[in-house]
């Protein structure tokens, strides 16, 4: 209130002026209205390439959801708290409820090989602490190298609009097209990536897996367009 | 900050004429106005549709001139502030905003705030000492904002658009000749500018008029 109308009673003398500051107090705000639990600051952000995915029909997923700050030797990870991973089995599995869902077919990352590469990697990592940067983070040589030229210093190339900085307590996957790279960047593109921010914010606490569940599945809702099946 | 420019530029307008106000015939009017921006007939598009809730916040001055004892018209001007908000849960209808290449989910606190600055004409029917409706016109320009706050994240955009305003209302005296009740409805149009659609809403106002 006090940022829209500042010095009202001021400029209009005592007699409009005092009804007019009296109303404003009396009424409220320019933004009225208030968050009123943690929950309330989830935010789910989903952002494509723009390409057509009816021509992936396959995909591979690590067993694990991979903290990007576990053994990363980056400055932006020094506050970063102890990653949970009990959960991860009950999280990835509804992900891969979900790209079932869409007919994707999900290949064991133990059978991936470069004769035997799937359409998509589905990469799915969590951060506890406040990053704003992508590649000095980026797991794949933690648990990969299944393609040639791939190694440290490989990071993701997000669609133009996605976000630079993630919060605290994010989850994140991330579909890249192992195909679709670009070598003198050192870049995957990425195909699909959705974002759930906030959904550890009490990373102190015990985590709320139906804050988690309910940010993955909107995440897919909200993104037919990996939807192969139709 | 361009909306309390503004206001400051029309209460400076207020206070010059205020003076003479007191020697003629001017009627000063303040109004507690409520607002709606959908859900009533001519706001049926998706660009009105920004908050569907209804608005009990918003006041007004309002001045009139009426040029001789019991004239039938008056020529004048008036300031409102009307703020309508909403908040989409997470999980509803409303909360997704779609942008080309990408989609964001989460509660949604929704803010629509609308200065209008309107010169107005009206004519009166009845006779003077009566209960008297009337039909008006407004004219001017209209500061508008809106913002949607999702997170920690805010989306904004905010201009100045001209627009105009039917309005019907009725005067209902209170016993003395200087001092009257004011209802009005009033339909706001603010025509599309800098990349926002035409803004509308309708204005249910009461208020006390005085001269």
């Amino acid at each position: 209130m006090q940022k829209c109308f500042t010095g009202l009673r001021s400029l209009t003398g005592p007699g409009t002026g005092l009804m007019a500051a009296a109303l404003i107090t009396a009424l409220g705000a320019c933004y009225p209205g208030d968050i009123s639990s943690v929950e309330e600051t989830d935010v789910v952000l989903t952002v494509h390439s723009g390409n057509d995915f009816s021509g992936y029909s396959t995909y591979a997923m690590p067993d694990t959801v991979i903290d990007v700050c576990e053994n990363a030797d980056d400055p932006e990870c020094d506050n970063a708290l102890d990653i949970d991973h009990s959960y991860d089995t009950e999280i990835l599995a509804q992900i891969s409820s979900r790209m079932q869902s869409y007919g994707y077919q999900r290949v064991p990352i133990d059978q991936v090989n470069e004769s035997n590469l799937p359409d998509l990697f589905m990469i799915v990592t969590v951060s506890a602490t406040e990053r704003t940067s992508a590649t000095v983070w980026w797991p794949w040589w933690g648990w990969g190298g299944w393609w040639p030229g791939w190694g440290p210093g490989w990071g993701p190339g997000y669609p133009a609009v996605s976000v630079t900085r993630w919060n605290q307590g994010t989850l994140e996957m991330t579909l890249i097209d192992p195909l679709d790279t670009d070598p003198d960047q050192q870049i995957f593109n990425v195909q699909w990536d959705g974002t759930l921010s906030g959904v550890l914010s009490r990373a102190d606490a015990p985590i709320d897996t139906n804050r988690i569940d309910r940010g993955i599945q909107q995440a897919f809702d909200q993104s037919a367009y990996l939807d192969t099946t139709n | 900050m361009k909306a309390i420019k503004g206001i400051i530029a029309s209460l400076a307008l207020i206070m010059v004429f205020s003076g003479e106000a007191q020697a003629q015939d001017w009627w000063w009017g303040i109004t507690y106005q409520m607002s709606a921006s959908s859900s009533l007939p001519g706001n049926s598009e998706s660009n009105v549709n920004f908050i569907e809730d209804f608005s009990f916040r918003g006041f007004g001055i309002d001045a009139r001139y009426v040029p001789e004892r019991g004239a039938k018209y008056s020529f004048g001007f008036n300031f409102s502030w009307n703020v309508l908000n909403e908040k989409n849960d997470f999980g509803t209808e409303r909360n997704t905003v779609s942008l080309p290449t990408a989609d964001v989910t989460g509660t949604q606190l929704r803010y629509f705030n609308s200065v209008p600055l309107l010169a107005n004409a009206s004519y009166y029917f009845g006779d003077r000492g009566g209960i008297r409706p009337y039909l008006g016109v407004n004219a001017g320009t209209y500061y508008i904002e809106r913002r949607v706050d999702i997170g920690v994240s805010s989306l904004i955009d905010d201009g100045w658009h001209f627009g105009w305003a039917p309005e019907a209302g009725i005067v209902v005296p209170l016993g003395r000749p200087e001092v009257a009740m004011l209802f009005n409805v009033r339909y706001n149009w603010a025509f599309s500018a800098g990349g926002t659609g035409d803004q509308k809403y309708w204005g249910f106002n009461i208020g006390i008029a005085y001269r």
